[in-house]
């Protein structure tokens, strides 16, 4: 089935739930904001809610907008670009890569096997990047794959194990990379 | 209580998606059966725009009753107010409607209503005529950004956030007069006037994402299961309607018939009767 298409019916199935004054009170702006700087995650019940609250679930796109476009605005005020610069050869020997080709985020790929297929996505922040950063970060390539995404740590770090059939190296071919505010 | 601003303007999406639901997937079927009765506009488009616009007025009255009613639905009244202008869009469009493919009917309907709702909401709520040149000066920054990342073919920016900081960063530079200075006033303005936004469900569509970040449910798969359980013929409506599969496209309601066995009305209020089971059973 087509995966855009599936969206847009769930997007239509939301837009059928009930319009209710009260519905969705319990999470105003203060609560959504500390659970997007995942201070404390939604409860179950919450979660229900957010999905069954068109109310809640409005406060919390513009919120997510908000927060995500001042997360941009501060990387263009500090000279930082989303885009990361890198080609990979399409013969790529399964070894360690660094690609420092941008000066505020530095990715390291490590093979966990000798066939390619398990690796580890690392990525380091400058000084600079890690102190502009309002929200949590997702690293994706222009093919739509999400590689590493979430709340970098105080070092300025954040990584995650491989889990696409395809290598890092095998993507890095065909497509770039940018960062995006989570 | 919100006010009448903030839902005009802030919340326009919501009510254009409750406009679209209303008036077309509800009560759209009489209107588009009496404009376009054997093929062509009907002799008395007045009667037919009063029918249906009564028991669209009739629904939304009876929402707004209820206790603890949202306040949208006592704001979407009055848009219905201007009847000679309501008369006027549809009896110069009559003829594009009714000669429309039959996948594509709805869709010229909604251009010509949702520019009849625009410009109603924009008298109702006196919008200083400032803000739609503002908003053209914003769309300007977009398209020479646009036309700057295809140059460094960086492909289009698709993302509202990096859109709305970019207008902003160009706003404080040129100092641009009445121009919003903080993310949410630039935000308000993509909301409001943003062709990505006038599509019905464009706002659940654009708000998944974010609802996916906070959550861990696995609606795919919930909706999935949903689907394989629908009665076959509310199956095929959804999957016809939703293009969950590649679907021919027909010229005349004759050919739609011949290929599916029911008339795109049915076909239409099949698809309403399965979003409608698709919700109760979803265990969101």
């Amino acid at each position: 089935m087509n995966p855009e298409a599936l969206k847009h019916l769930m997007a239509a199935i939301l837009a059928e739930q009930p319009e209710s004054a009260d519905a969705g009170m319990a999470l105003d702006e203060a609560r959504l904001q500390r659970a997007l700087s995942e201070a404390e995650p939604l409860s179950a019940a919450e979660q229900h809610l957010l999905w069954t609250s068109p109310e809640a679930r409005r406060r919390l796109t513009m919120l997510w907008d908000s927060q995500r476009a001042a997360q941009y605005l501060a990387w263009q005020r500090a000279g930082i670009t989303p885009q990361i610069a890198y080609l990979a050869a399409a013969d790529a020997a399964v070894q360690p890569v660094t690609i420092d080709t941008h000066p505020h985020f530095t990715l390291k790929l490590f093979p966990l096997d000798t066939d390619g297929k398990l690796w580890t996505i690392y990525c380091k922040l400058s000084d600079t990047a890690h102190q502009t950063l309002l929200t949590g970060i997702r690293l994706v390539d222009s093919g739509g794959l999400q590689w590493l995404a979430g709340p970098v740590d105080v070092d300025g770090e954040l990584s995650a194990d491989w889990t696409h059939p395809e290598t890092p190296l095998q993507r890095l071919h065909r497509y770039e990379l940018r960062v995006e505010p989570l | 209580m919100q006010d009448e601003r903030d839902l005009y303007r802030v919340q326009w999406p919501t009510l254009r998606r409750h406009l679209y639901h209303l008036c077309l997937e509800r009560h759209g079927s009489v209107l588009l059966d009496a404009l376009c009765a054997s093929g062509t506009p009907a002799c008395d488009l007045q009667t037919a725009v009063d029918a249906w616009r009564q028991s669209v007025l009739g629904e939304l009255a009876q929402r707004a009753r209820s206790t603890a009613a949202w306040p949208g639905w006592a704001a979407l009244m009055p848009l219905f107010g201007d009847s000679e202008h309501l008369y006027g869009a549809l009896a110069q469009q009559a003829d594009v409607i009714c000669q429309a493919d039959t996948s594509d009917k709805m869709g010229v309907l909604w251009n010509v209503l949702k520019e009849y709702f625009t410009a109603c909401r924009d008298r109702l709520d006196g919008a200083s005529p400032t803000r739609l040149q503002v908003w053209r000066r914003i769309d300007r920054i977009r398209h020479e950004l646009q036309r700057q990342r295809q140059r460094q073919s960086l492909g289009e920016c698709q993302d509202l956030a990096e859109l709305v900081a970019h207008v902003l960063s160009v706003i404080e530079q040129r100092a641009l007069k009445d121009a919003p200075t903080t993310v949410e006033g630039v935000l308000a303005y993509f909301y409001e006037f943003d062709p990505a936004y006038t599509e019905p469900y464009d706002e659940e569509l654009h708000g998944l994402e974010a609802v996916e970040a906070l959550t861990r449910s696995d609606w795919q798969r919930d909706l999935e299961r949903c689907l394989a359980v629908l009665p076959a013929d509310l199956r095929q409506a959804v999957e016809v309607s939703f293009v969950l599969r590649p679907q021919p496209v027909f010229r005349t309601d004759e050919e739609f018939q011949r290929h599916y066995g029911c008339s795109p009305r049915t076909m239409r209020d099949r698809a309403a009767r399965a979003l409608q089971r698709l919700r109760e059973a979803m265990s969101l």
